[in-house]
């Protein structure tokens, strides 16, 4: 199931609903909030969500997973609103009966999360700038101060 | 004239100043209505650096608005 949470990702929990007395694999993805980016040194960060499509989306994208690669079962939280330096924005995890599988079908998700599920990031950077990330090409963008 | 409902998020949002809107529109697709509102707000993107929304669902930007339609343009998006 894909999810989106205002709350710290509960790690234990995402997990035990993964395991499957058939699955001899598990592989699970965590995105952190990195400290810098693009050499700007980064303070915190707030991601926002078109709810419903998010959520519809990132179904979607699971229901794919499941269909492409031998996989048990697959799961994904995001993160929304403020992010400090070091938490999880973002938790994928999957099993499946052999670890090959669980391996493609992780990164296949997470790669699909970041290129269509709307979810936007604001960066905010020690020197009180901050930016909408991959407006980084749009016209007229620039760093705000 | 049609009556739809456009959300705004991110980097629209805060250059509409809004997080939504009723809209009245005389044009028939979601391509010519990003035109409209991005003259009317002064977006910076162009339809390559988006995708539209109605319904909650994804559509080609030929795809016609309806009334009651609720549209939103998307922009680059950066979960993850």
């Amino acid at each position: 199931m894909f999810s989106l949470t205002d709350s710290p990702i509960a790690l234990d929990r995402c997990k035990c609903a993964l395991i499957h007395s058939q699955c001899g694999a598990y592989v699970s993805f965590e995105g952190w909030v990195r400290d810098h980016n693009a050499g700007l040194m980064v303070s915190h960060l707030v991601y926002e969500a078109y709810h419903a499509l998010a959520l519809k989306e990132g179904n979607s994208i699971l229901s794919e997973a499941k269909k492409k690669f031998e996989i048990e079962s697959a799961s994904c939280i995001h993160r929304l609103g403020d992010l400090k330096v070091g938490e999880i924005a973002v938790w994928v995890g999957v099993s499946a009966p052999h670890r090959e599988a669980a391996f493609k079908a992780c990164q296949y998700i997470i790669d699909r999360v970041k290129l269509s599920v709307p979810i936007w990031k604001k960066e905010y950077y020690v020197d009180n700038s901050h930016q909408w990330i991959n407006c980084e090409h749009c016209k007229h963008h620039e760093v705000i101060s | 004239m049609k009556t739809i409902t456009i959300e705004y998020y991110a980097m629209l949002q805060e250059i509409a100043g809004k997080n939504k809107e009723e809209f009245k529109t005389s044009v028939n697709s979601v391509s010519e209505l990003y035109q409209e509102i991005k003259l009317k707000y002064g977006f910076i993107f162009d339809h390559d650096q988006l995708r539209a929304a109605i319904n909650d669902q994804f559509v080609d930007w030929k795809t016609k608005i309806n009334n009651g339609d609720i549209v939103v343009f998307i922009p680059p998006v950066a979960g993850g």
